[in-house]
This record gives structure tokens, C-alpha cells and sequence, in this order.
């Protein structure tokens, strides 16, 4: 389970981010809405260890992991904004470098579990990862995550540049991840896939927690859709 | 005259390919941090120094010397490391290179204290016969160079594409941020790969020193200036470039040196470093690898 307790982010004077807490469990998916600037990429980037954190606390199973950069964070892994591909590198060598330092046979068993799931991917393993269309690489960056073996794995913006077919894919993907008990937290500020996807929600304004609860309320509430488009 | 210019094009070529080495560490560094090492070649001169002082104490071979050159290399680039590069932010490159400045002025007074001569002996590959090829005459210690070198580029390029530690490295030097948000400990990947370029260092530095025989502490500095200059000619960031980087400031030099002499030499290889800046500011592999990377992004 994940769990993030009154978590603070700072650039500077800015105040990213400011008493955000949260608690994720295995299978679980919650949904971090909020406008432009409202502090969702400065969460993920926290929990990551990608940015500092000034105060609270982000525990993994009960150990705390604040500030643990990616690399000494098992059970965790990032599917970044962006997809954040190296270009140069084939879409084997992009699952290779998600795995992590494993031995050879693991490597094979992870990688063969990935491409099962992304068989798409399969028949491009020799392609580099920057002559890939958008559908695939944000599947490649997907499977990349997935390398690692995650037991959370995060999301930022998924659907970013993606056509309705492959954003269903990546979605579809995603519930087939629940079900195997993998616990997903996701920014999108695709609304209505995000409360149609997610158990739960926490919502954003200005770094700081407005609302939360689970998506069945939010469809019901009003005032959701008006804090995020601002009115 | 021909004959002269293919015997000059050989002997520049095994020269070329040291100070291709020579570039290829400088590369490393800067393709994996944005940061250029200005001690990288007094990092080198140390280890030199290392191995003509257990040379002349001991009376040891070859292999001990050349150990030696390797460890104080490596070690002196492991320090350079920590002061000029971890301990400063990733993005203050300028202040990483004044750094790397600070010291190597350390590192060059340490050695003038140390050895206060202009000159001192190196061991040679004494007893090894000149090689004919026809007309063509190869020094057995430029023999030495050249299989070097291309052992070590192929053993590179290896272990590039085949191990982990290689796959962090190209991840690292394409986008840094897909190596961090993949869970590679950059810091860990850096620090080796300064340590990997000393060590190609080393071994062209001690090609270099075994070739002339003798050594001066301003070694350093002739190291930093050949390896610049061949990986601005190749392109910065581009292994390849500064293989070929290097091989042409060889060969122009070697024809320079036979038909303009020794001044006419250095007037050459700035006016080819001048040259490679107006005409190919991405050097002479880099333009097309950096239009790759460009494309690739986009589509990214």
C-alpha cells in the first residue's frame, strides 16, 4: 500500500505542493485531477523521488521511501508525461533498461510477461523507440513501467496526443493491471476517463488537496467539473 | 612526394588513433554529463608520471608501468569527479569546467613540486623490429597503437551495446531524463563513465609516452588540446566522430609536420580546428547524429 502523508513541495518560494495525503492499496486505482499547475506532475515527481520533498512522509507497505529516488524504490515504477523514451534505444533494449539491474532469467521471464500483454510491441522489438507512432511509444513507456514490476505503478497524463482508439487501449490495459492486483495512480486531465476509470479521486487546486473521494460521488457532484474548468 | 604522403598518412593515422582515444574519453564524459573535463589530460599526466617514477625507482617492465599509468589515471580522475562534477549541480556546467581548470593548475604544480626537470625518461617497446609493407615503413610502437586503439574502440562498442552498464550509458547520454525516470542510478553512471574515459585515457596517454620515450609535466596539456580539438573536429558527443575526429588531426599533422615543419604543424591543426568550427560546427560525425536525435524527439 502506498501512503502519503501531509506531503510539501517547494521550488524555491513556490509551494508546489501542501499537506497532500493519500493512501493507495494493491488493485486500487486513484485518479489525481486538477487544472494546469495544480500540483499533479509535482506529486508523482515526489513520490518518484524526483524532486525534493520539504515535509510529510510517503510510505510503501509501511516503510517509509521519502525522497528514495527510482532506482532504490522497488515496487514502484513511473509512466512519465511525455513518455520520456530514449530515441536511440530498440523497443528491447527500452524494456531491458525498465527491469533494472535482474538477472538473465528474470529478465526474459518479465520481458516475456510484457510482450504477452503488449503484442503489438512484440514485432517491433528491433524498432527504435524514436521512430515509433504515439500509440506505441506510450505503449513501449507502458511496458517499460511494467518491466520493472511494479506493485504501484504511476501515471502522468497517459493519454496526452493519443487518438480515442489508443488512449481505450491504454485504459483497457490499465483495468487488465488492476486485476492483477497492481495499484494505479493516475493524472489525467481527461476527466471524465479518469472518474470512468479510478475508484477514488483527489482533486488539486494550487498544491493543495480541495476534494477527494470516490468516483461514484464525484459523478454526482457539480462542483467537480466546476473547479476544474475554473468557474 | 607520394611516397612521402602515404608514409605521413600511415604514421598519422597510428598518431590518429591515440589521440582518437584521447577524444573518445573527452566524448564519454560529455555525451553522458553536457559537461566538458578540462583536467582530463593532467588526470593522465599523473598516471604518467605514476609509471615513469615506478620505471625509474624499480626498474620495472612494460606491464607494471602501464598499470601504473592506468591506476593513477583513474584514480586522479575519480578525484577530479568528486570535486568538479558530484559536488556540483548537474546543470552548472560552466562552473564543473572552472572547476576542472582549478584543477588541473593542482594537479600540474603537484607535478612540477614532485618532478622539478623538464624531462624525464619513459620505457619504450625497445627490441621490436621496424615493419616493412613495401615502401611503406610502420614503427612497431605505431603498430602497437593502432591495434590498440581498435581493440579498445571494438571492445567499446561491445560492451556498449551488450551490457547494462552500456544501455545506462546510451540512455544517459541520449535523454538523461528517460535514464532517471527509468530507475538508472545516474550519479553511479556518471561516475563511471569518468572513470572508463580515464582509463581510455591512460592507455592512449601511455601509448603516447612509450612512443616518444620521454615525457614533460606539460603532457597534460598537450592531451587536453589534442583530445579537444579531435572531438570538436568529429563532433561533440558522437563516439564516432572522435575516432574519425582524431584520425584526420593525425594524418593532416604528420603531412603538416613533413611538409611545413614543426611550426607549420601547429599554424595546420588550428587552422583545421578553425575550419571544422566555421564550416562543420557539429563536427564532422555529429551534424547527422544530432539531426537523428533531433527527428526522433519530435516524434517522441
Amino acid at each position: 500500500m502506498l501512503e502519503l502523508s501531509n506531503l510539501c513541495v517547494r521550488y524555491g518560494h513556490i509551494r508546489a505542493l501542501e499537506g497532500v495525503s493519500l493512501t493507495l492499496k494493491a488493485g486500487e486505482a486513484l485518479a489525481v485531477a486538477g487544472m494546469n499547475g495544480a500540483g499533479k506532475s509535482s506529486l508523482v515527481r515526489a513520490i518518484c523521488g524526483l524532486v525534493p520533498v520539504r515535509e510529510g512522509q510517503v510510505r510503501l507497505d509501511g516503510q517509509a521511501i521519502t525522497g528514495r529516488p527510482l532506482h532504490r524504490l522497488e515496487g514502484v515504477a513511473l509512466v512519465p508525461e511525455g513518455r520520456v523514451l530514449a530515441p536511440s534505444l530498440s523497443v528491447s533494449e527500452t524494456l531491458w533498461l525498465g527491469a533494472g539491474r535482474v538477472s538473465a532469467r528474470t529478465l526474459a521471464a518479465r520481458r516475456d510477461g510484457v510482450l504477452a500483454r503488449f503484442p503489438e510491441l512484440a514485432g517491433r522489438l528491433t524498432q527504435r523507440a524514436g521512430t515509433l507512432s504515439g500509440g506505441e511509444a506510450t505503449m513501449l513507456a507502458l511496458a517499460r513501467g511494467l518491466m520493472a514490476a511494479p506493485r504501484i505503478l504511476i501515471l502522468d497524463e497517459p493519454s496526452l496526443g493519443l487518438s480515442p482508439a489508443a488512449t481505450a487501449r491504454v485504459f483497457d490495459t490499465l483495468a487488465e493491471l488492476r486485476q492483477d492486483g497492481i495499484g494505479v495512480l493516475i493524472v489525467e486531465q481527461n476527466l471524465h476517463l479518469a472518474l470512468g476509470f479510478a475508484d477514488r479521486f483527489l482533486l488539486l487546486q494550487h498544491g493543495r488537496p480541495v476534494g477527494e473521494g470516490s468516483t461514484a460521488e464525484a459523478d454526482r457532484s457539480a462542483g467537480l467539473e466546476e473547479l476544474l474548468l475554473g468557474h | 612526394m607520394l611516397l612521402d604522403l602515404v608514409q605521413n598518412t600511415v604514421d598519422g593515422l597510428a598518431v590518429g588513433a591515440a589521440y582518437g582515444l584521447l577524444a573518445l574519453g573527452f566524448t564519454l564524459i560529455f555525451g553522458v554529463m553536457r559537461r566538458l573535463n578540462i583536467a582530463f589530460g593532467p588526470s593522465i599526466m599523473i598516471g604518467i608520471f605514476a609509471g615513469a617514477w615506478l620505471h625509474a625507482e624499480w626498474s620495472v617492465g612494460m606491464v607494471p608501468v602501464f598499470l601504473a599509468v592506468l591506476a593513477g589515471a583513474v584514480i586522479t580522475a575519480a578525484y577530479v569527479e568528486r570535486i568538479s562534477f558530484a559536488a556540483i549541480r548537474g546543470d552548472a556546467a560552466l562552473a564543473s569546467m572552472a572547476s576542472s581548470f582549478a584543477i588541473w593548475m593542482q594537479l600540474e604544480e603537484a607535478v612540477a613540486r614532485v618532478f622539478p626537470g623538464r624531462t624525464y625518461g619513459f620505457p619504450t617497446f625497445d627490441g621490436m623490429p621496424m615493419i616493412e609493407i613495401g615502401p611503406v615503413l610502420l614503427r612497431p610502437e605505431y603498430l602497437v597503437m593502432l591495434v590498440t586503439a581498435a581493440a579498445l574502440v571494438a571492445a567499446l562498442q561491445w560492451g556498449l551495446a551488450h551490457t547494462r552498464f552500456g544501455l545506462e550509458l546510451r540512455t544517459l547520454a541520449d535523454r538523461p531524463e528517460a535514464a532517471r525516470v527509468s530507475g538508472v542510478n545516474v550519479a553511479r553512471v556518471a561516475f563511471l563513465t569518468f572513470l572508463l574515459a580515464a582509463a581510455i585515457g591512460g592507455i592512449a596517454g601511455f601509448l603516447i609516452a612509450a612512443a616518444d620515450g620521454q615525457i614533460t609535466p606539460k603532457i597534460g596539456l598537450w592531451a587536453t588540446i589534442k583530445g579537444l580539438i579531435a572531438m570538436v573536429i568529429g563532433g561533440l558527443g558522437s563516439l564516432r566522430g572522435a575516432l574519425i575526429g582524431g584520425l584526420v588531426l593525425g594524418v593532416v599533422e604528420a603531412n603538416a609536420q613533413w611538409f611545413l615543419g614543426a611550426a607549420g604543424r601547429e599554424m595546420t591543426t588550428y587552422a583545421l580546428l578553425f575550419l571544422a568550427l566555421v564550416l562543420l560546427p557539429a563536427g564532422l560525425a555529429g551534424r547527422t547524429e544530432a539531426g537523428a536525435r533531433a527527428e526522433a524527439e519530435r516524434r517522441l
